[in-house]
């Protein structure tokens, strides 16, 4: 099945890819639905994934203005109030005001298009950008992260599409023509960070960019997009141990039962299974 | 694409200006609109400022397809939304501010956002002891899912027209003055609504209803979340006004004003979705919020042939209609070269005019090269009979179809039967009265959805021989060699296996929600090799849906429902099709793929043209007949209704008469080369029947003299 002209990459769709390019073809151009289960704690996941989504979306509305003692009162469980507290210390330190949250911007790239969703872009007083990604699941190694294309994608489209960002328009009173938009107004990769704040440990992992890991973003993307495009045949991983977290299994004719939550959660920290589970719907209507 | 100088005047109307555009439908106004769009990303306008506002969700395509264009500058994202959508997304954030305005036992309860299914349960269970302990709605014979949906309907329209939920009833009264019986339903029908609408508020709960009232009639007065809205879009693009409600007009009148640019489009002669409250009306009014407006008055759709018959058609609609539609003698000659029509040899029953339209389409794609995207199969109502007909019919021929039309309900999919076949005999323990309990029917249907393979007579035999009251029977206890051989090892074993995986859960008896049981049940046996769903997938995204509805359920009724096993509930209500018939899939279906099959209604809101058109059953009444609804009235229920005013025989009628007018003016606008009529004396159920439409083309086709019926059989014009 070939890929619709107008089909939108996000680094999910190209984590997928990377994980195996079946799963990838199912999901995305079959979009096939196979409801079976990811793991056997299934209430337990879903009761982690409600936790993620809740505590994303208090951070949303405090982002939006609502003010922080009416949303800390909509609390009903500790662990988000303790994660919310927690938050809300590191960002009285390391956040300036000028914030931007779940801002979606996408670029062209090899033909397609590409596009990211971003919990926080926050504009530094220097004219820099932060890039922020709230995580409630557990801590991985940064080496791990750092291989991600979460943290390849963010950047790469920031600076393709963020220069307006950078450049202070954020209230939009002024439309901007291409003209008025100078070279020295685009963001530099070097402007850019990008940092994941872990909920559970209230640490961070933080990414600094520049012009070469740009380029190399750049590279590496435009293969993978364009290897999509090419092919006819998406063969499964050859590390089968994903496929027991993977709804596609009995499809795949790899095994029957799901695989352990806690499991999921070391392989998820340790090593490079990756899943869906953390993450929002990417587009909304 | 090639643009009109007036559309090229639009698409690059400098910033600061804005417009308001109207024109008949064909015109080339959504194409301007689209192009508006493009032009506004092109010359760096930031997509994070613009907002394009679609009265539903279908009306968006075009809009999508532009924000999507792979070749598109880099940037954020453009809004393209709903009313609803916009609700729900500001309520959804800013409800902290408006606590006031919610539940007062839990006032910082999250609101939770009832589907349309969730609302018909919470009917079924407030509203259902109620009717029945205090006999309301006694004189009205319809069943209980559409009534609750008309209650609901009620509500709906006070939010989006702006009146009182309190009043429905009064207002509805005042309009049938003197009709004692309808009294007594209006006035049940507000008590239910406030019983409904008083609960939701006990608990938090926002229906459609609510989200409407709390984001227009509150949020939107609050500056944080009206800067959130009008300080990020400064520019609008709204598409199809006349759909839309007068909630959306009200919005826009007071945010047009302070945007650097609109564009707001409205067809004339359109608001199909009148009974959802689109007022076309109230859209007009936008006109005053506007620096200028601008008329598109040619068509870029139709023929000079297909123009002819327009004209024909309206002037036979007209009070003083005439014969031929009161067209010159060529300009009626043209207008019946756009016509096509069952011959009277074909036109006696509905099947024979069944295969007469297959055979046409075929012709079409087969002779005549036409791609099958560009022709569309309408009917006034789109029933699963009438479409297996057609399709099956369509795919004897070689031709490939889809479907654009309200979903079939979720239940009377057999795969989603088949699962809840399967969930009720893994759960002994819910106790089912009899009448929910698996019959051996149902036990059939289920293995010959499940196991891949099986035919009918295997299924029978199976079922008669292993399905007892007390549960599946072990195939491995059949001794009878004979019967074994019928069934064969094959599926015998196959069915042993998900015998034991269900005898395994009960043993097991742990307390599983329903939805997480089915996927399990999915997972380690359904879609495994060897199981009907491993390579059906459209069973699988039923069943997918099934678990979706489920699962939902459970969510949304989880703290407010304790009296009952919700699994269990579940599977009761869904036999009382209370649950999964309004499920709405999260996903839209994809197209278009070969010939479109659709109700007529549905085609005109679907927003495109196609060179040909083929209407079903001319003569069914159903094309200028209003659904039979009791408790809601949509013409009185609207923004344009006087108070004082009484709904008479006189307004029926007209309604019903400019309704047909629409309908037929538009979709005849929608098409490029020629119309198809499809004639049959006798209905789908052998009713003879005679309906208003096929008098209108009556006009237009009857006394042929013999040199006109020679140009008849000519080609249709193509200019």
């Amino acid at each position: 099945m070939s890929l619709p002209a107008d089909f939108l990459f996000s680094q999910s769709a190209l984590q997928d890819y990377v994980d195996c390019p079946r799963r990838f073809e199912l999901r995305y151009l079959r979009e096939l639905e196979w409801p079976a289960l990811e793991t056997r704690q299934a209430r337990e996941q879903e009761e982690q994934a409600r936790q993620g989504r809740d505590f994303h979306h208090l951070l949303h509305q405090q982002a939006m203005g609502v003010p922080v003692e009416a949303l800390e009162a909509t609390i009903d469980d500790e662990t988000t109030l303790r994660w919310w507290r927690s938050c809300l210390g590191w960002q009285e330190h390391h956040l300036p005001a000028t914030r931007h949250a779940e801002l979606v911007l996408s670029t062209p790239l090899a033909g397609r298009r590409l596009m990211a969703r971003y919990d926080l872009v926050a504009r530094m007083e220097d004219g820099g950008l932060l890039i922020v990604d709230w995580k409630t699941g557990r801590m991985p190694r940064a080496a791990l992260l750092a291989g991600r294309m979460q943290t390849i994608v963010y950047p790469y489209v920031l600076a393709s599409a963020g220069g307006w960002l950078s450049a202070g328009r954020l209230d939009n009173t002024k439309t901007i023509s291409p003209e008025m938009i100078r070279p020295d107004e685009m963001i530099r990769p070097e402007m850019i960070r990008m940092i994941y704040w872990f909920a559970e440990e209230g640490r961070t992992i933080e990414f600094g960019y520049d012009e070469e890991r740009r380029r190399q973003a750049e590279e590496r993307l435009a293969t993978i997009i364009g290897e999509i495009g090419a092919r006819s045949e998406f063969a499964p991983t050859t590390d089968e141990r994903a496929c027991r977290f993977c709804r596609y299994r009995s499809f795949c004719e790899r095994g029957v039962e799901a695989g352990d939550l806690s499991e999921l959660n070391e392989a998820k920290a340790d090593e490079s299974i990756t899943l869906d589970l953390d993450e929002l719907e990417e587009i909304a209507f | 694409m090639n643009l009109s100088a007036e559309q090229q005047s639009i698409i690059e109307s400098p910033t600061g200006v804005r417009t308001f555009l109207r024109g008949e439908a064909g015109t080339g106004k959504t194409t301007a609109g689209a192009g508006r769009l493009r032009h506004l990303l092109e010359t760096g306008v930031s997509a994070h400022s613009i907002l394009v506002l679609v009265a539903q969700r279908r009306l968006a395509d075009p809009y999508l397809e532009v924000a999507r264009d792979p070749a598109g500058r880099a940037g954020a994202e453009v809004t393209i939304t709903t009313l609803g959508g916009l609700a729900r997304r500001m309520v959804g954030l800013y409800w902290p501010l408006i606590t006031n305005r919610l539940s007062r036992s839990f006032p910082n309860r999250r609101p939770r956002f009832l589907s349309l299914e969730m609302v018909q349960y919470l009917m079924f269970r407030i509203l259902g002891p109620e009717i029945d302990a205090k006999d309301y709605f006694n004189s009205v014979t319809i069943d209980r899912a559409r009534l609750y949906g008309q209650i609901a309907d009620n509500l709906n329209k006070a939010a989006v027209v702006g009146f009182p939920a309190e009043s429905i009833g009064a207002r509805l009264t005042a309009a049938f003055a003197g009709e004692e019986e309808r009294r007594h339903i209006f006035e049940d029908a507000q008590t239910c609504a406030s019983l409904f609408r008083e609960y939701c508020r006990r608990y938090n709960l926002l229906d459609f209803s609510l989200q409407v009232e709390l984001f227009c009639q509150h949020l939107w007065k609050f500056a944080s979340p009206r800067e959130a809205l009008i300080g990020r879009y400064r520019h609008l693009i709204v598409d199809n006004l006349e759909e839309d409600t007068p909630a959306t007009h009200r919005l826009l009148s007071e945010w047009v004003p302070s945007s650097q640019s609109a564009l707001l489009i409205c067809d004339e002669e359109a608001g199909y979705r009148k009974f959802l409250g689109a007022d076309d009306i109230s859209a007009l009014g936008l006109r005053e919020a506007c620096d200028r407006e601008v008329v598109f008055g040619r068509t870029r759709v139709m023929t000079r042939s297909m123009r002819a018959l327009l004209a024909g058609v309206v002037g036979a609609m007209s009070d003083e209609a005439a014969e031929g539609g009161g067209l010159e003698r060529s300009e009626r000659l043209r207008a019946r070269r756009a016509i096509g029509h069952t011959p009277a040899a074909r036109s006696r029953f509905h099947t024979q005019m069944l295969d007469w339209v297959a055979d046409e389409v075929a012709g079409l794609v087969e002779r005549k090269r036409v791609r099958p995207e560009r022709i569309v199969v309408l009917a006034p109502i789109l029933g699963d009979s009438l479409r297996h007909s057609l399709v099956s019919r369509l795919e004897q021929r070689g031709v490939e179809t889809w479907t654009l039309r309200p979903s079939r309900a979720l239940r009377e999919e057999p795969a989603a039967q088949s699962l809840m076949t399967l969930a009720k005999l893994a759960h002994p323990d819910w106790r089912l009265e009899a009448r929910h309990r698996p019959g051996r029917t149902d036990v059939e249907r289920m293995l010959m959805c499940v196991l891949e393979g099986l035919d009918l007579t295997r299924a029978s035999l199976m079922a008669e021989v292993l399905y007892r009251r007390e549960g599946l029977q072990p195939f491995t206890r059949v001794t009878n060699g004979e019967m074994r051989e019928r069934i064969t090892e094959v599926f015998g074993e196959r069915y042993d296996r998900l015998r034991a995986w269900l005898e395994a859960f009960r043993r097991a008896g742990e307390a599983e929600p329903l939805d997480i049981f089915l996927r399990r049940l999915f997972g380690e046996v359904l879609s495994q090799a060897g199981f009907g769903f491993h390579q059906d997938f459209d069973a699988a995204r039923v069943a997918s849906n099934l678990i979706d509805s489920a699962r939902s359920f459970r969510q949304s009724a989880e703290g407010i429902e304790s009296r009952f096993d919700l699994g269990n509930e579940y599977a009761r209500m869904v036999d009382e099709g209370i649950l999964a018939d309004q499920y709405e899939p999260r996903r839209q279906g994809a197209g278009p793929r070969g010939v479109l099959i659709a109700p007529a209604y549905t085609f005109l809101l679907s927003n495109r043209a196609v060179d040909y058109q083929f209407w079903l059953n001319i003569d069914s009444p159903s094309w200028n007949r209003r659904l039979y609804q009791p408790l809601t009235q949509p013409y009185v229920l609207s923004a344009q209704w006087r108070a004082g005013d009484v709904w008479t025989e006189a307004h029926e009628r007209e309604s019903s008469r400019e309704m047909l007018a629409r309908v037929v003016a538009g979709l005849l606008r929608r098409c490029r080369r020629k119309v198809y009529l499809g004639l049959s004396r006798y209905d789908e159920r052998g009713y003879e029947q005679i309906g208003e439409l096929r008098v209108i083309f009556d006009y237009l086709l009857r006394d042929l003299s013999p040199e006109e019926r020679k140009v008849e059989a000519s080609p249709e014009a193509e200019s």
